[in-house]
C-alpha cells in the first residue's frame, strides 16, 4: 500500500508537472479565461475516471486497502460551499491548489514552500476552529466532510 | 496549538508516501523537460514583487486554501476531480463555487494591478 501510494503519487506529480499546471502563470491565465488548457485537463480527468469508477464499482473492485469500492456521492451541505469560497480566493491569490504548490516546490518554484506552510497552517486553523465550536456546545460545530478515499485524493 | 499540532490521530502511511511521490513524480518530469532549477521565480506575480512581500501574500493564499479545503471536505483535485468524477453532489457544487470565487478574484486582482496581473 505504501508503495502503491508513492506509485499514484508520482504518477499525479508527473503529470502535474508535465501540464506545467504548476505554475503561476498557467494558473493565472487560466483564471482571467486566457486559456481553456486546465479546463480541459480538468475535464479529461472526469470524463476518463466517471465510467471507470462506476464500472469498478459495478464490478465490485476492492481498493488497495481491503474494502469494497464504495464511490462517495455526498448531498450538498453548506460548508461545501462556504469552504469552497474561500478555497477559490486563496487559489486565486497564489496561482496554486495544493497538489500543484507542492509539484512546484519539487519542480523548482522554492516560493512555493511560503504555499504549503500556508495550507498546514489553514488546516490546523480550521480544525482548532471546529474543535472550540464544538467545545463551546454549538450544536451545528462539525464540519461537513465528505470522504472521496475510494477514488484517491490529495493533502 | 501544539496539542493541536500533536494530538492529532496518526496520519496513514500512504498519504505520506503520496505526498513524497508526487514531489519526486512532479521532480522527475520538470528534469525531462530540461528546466530544473531550483530558484525564487514564480511568475508574473513574482516579477512584480519583492520576495519579502510575494511571501507573506503566498502564504495567506495558502491559508485560505487550507482552511477552505478543509471547510468544504476538498479541493481541486478532491473535489473537481475525484468527487465529479463520483458525481457526487457536494462535488459539484464545491466545484462550480471555487471556480466562480477563483475567477472573481483573479480578476480583481487584475483590476486592482491595473492589468499587470
Amino acid at each position: 500500500v505504501k508503495l502503491a501510494g508513492f506509485a499514484f503519487g508520482a504518477a499525479f506529480g508527473f503529470l502535474i508537472a508535465a501540464a506545467g499546471v504548476n505554475r503561476y502563470d498557467v494558473i493565472h491565465r487560466m483564471l482571467l479565461l486566457q486559456e481553456i488548457d486546465v479546463y480541459l485537463i480538468m475535464g479529461s480527468a472526469v470524463a476518463v475516471a466517471a465510467p471507470l469508477l462506476m464500472l469498478m464499482q459495478r464490478g465490485r473492485v476492492r481498493t488497495l486497502l481491503g474494502g469494497p469500492l464504495r464511490v462517495s456521492r455526498a448531498p450538498v451541505q453548506p460548508g461545501n460551499v462556504a469552504g469552497a469560497a474561500v478555497f477559490g480566493s486563496g487559489w486565486a491569490i497564489a496561482g496554486a491548489c495544493p497538489g500543484p504548490a507542492i509539484a512546484m516546490v519539487a519542480g523548482g518554484a522554492i516560493p512555493g514552500a511560503a504555499v504549503m506552510a500556508g495550507l498546514f497552517a489553514g488546516v490546523l486553523l480550521r480544525d482548532a476552529a471546529v474543535g472550540q465550536a464544538a467545545t463551546a456546545g454549538h450544536s451545528n460545530a462539525a464540519s461537513p466532510r465528505t470522504s472521496h478515499t475510494a477514488a484517491g485524493t490529495t493533502a | 496549538v501544539a496539542s493541536l499540532v500533536f494530538n492529532r490521530a496518526k496520519v496513514e502511511p500512504w498519504r505520506i508516501w503520496f505526498f513524497v511521490g508526487l514531489a519526486a513524480g512532479a521532480c522527475l518530469a520538470t528534469l525531462l523537460q530540461g528546466r530544473l532549477s531550483f530558484s525564487l521565480d514564480y511568475g508574473a506575480i513574482g516579477l512584480l514583487l519583492p520576495i519579502g512581500v510575494l511571501l507573506p501574500i503566498l502564504f495567506v493564499g495558502g491559508l485560505l486554501m487550507g482552511y477552505g479545503a478543509r471547510w468544504a471536505g476538498g479541493c481541486t483535485s478532491g473535489h473537481g476531480i475525484s468527487g465529479n468524477a463520483s458525481l457526487s453532489p457536494a462535488s459539484f457544487a464545491a466545484t462550480v463555487t471555487f471556480m466562480a470565487s477563483a475567477i472573481g478574484v483573479t480578476f480583481l486582482i487584475h483590476a486592482l494591478t491595473g492589468g499587470a496581473l
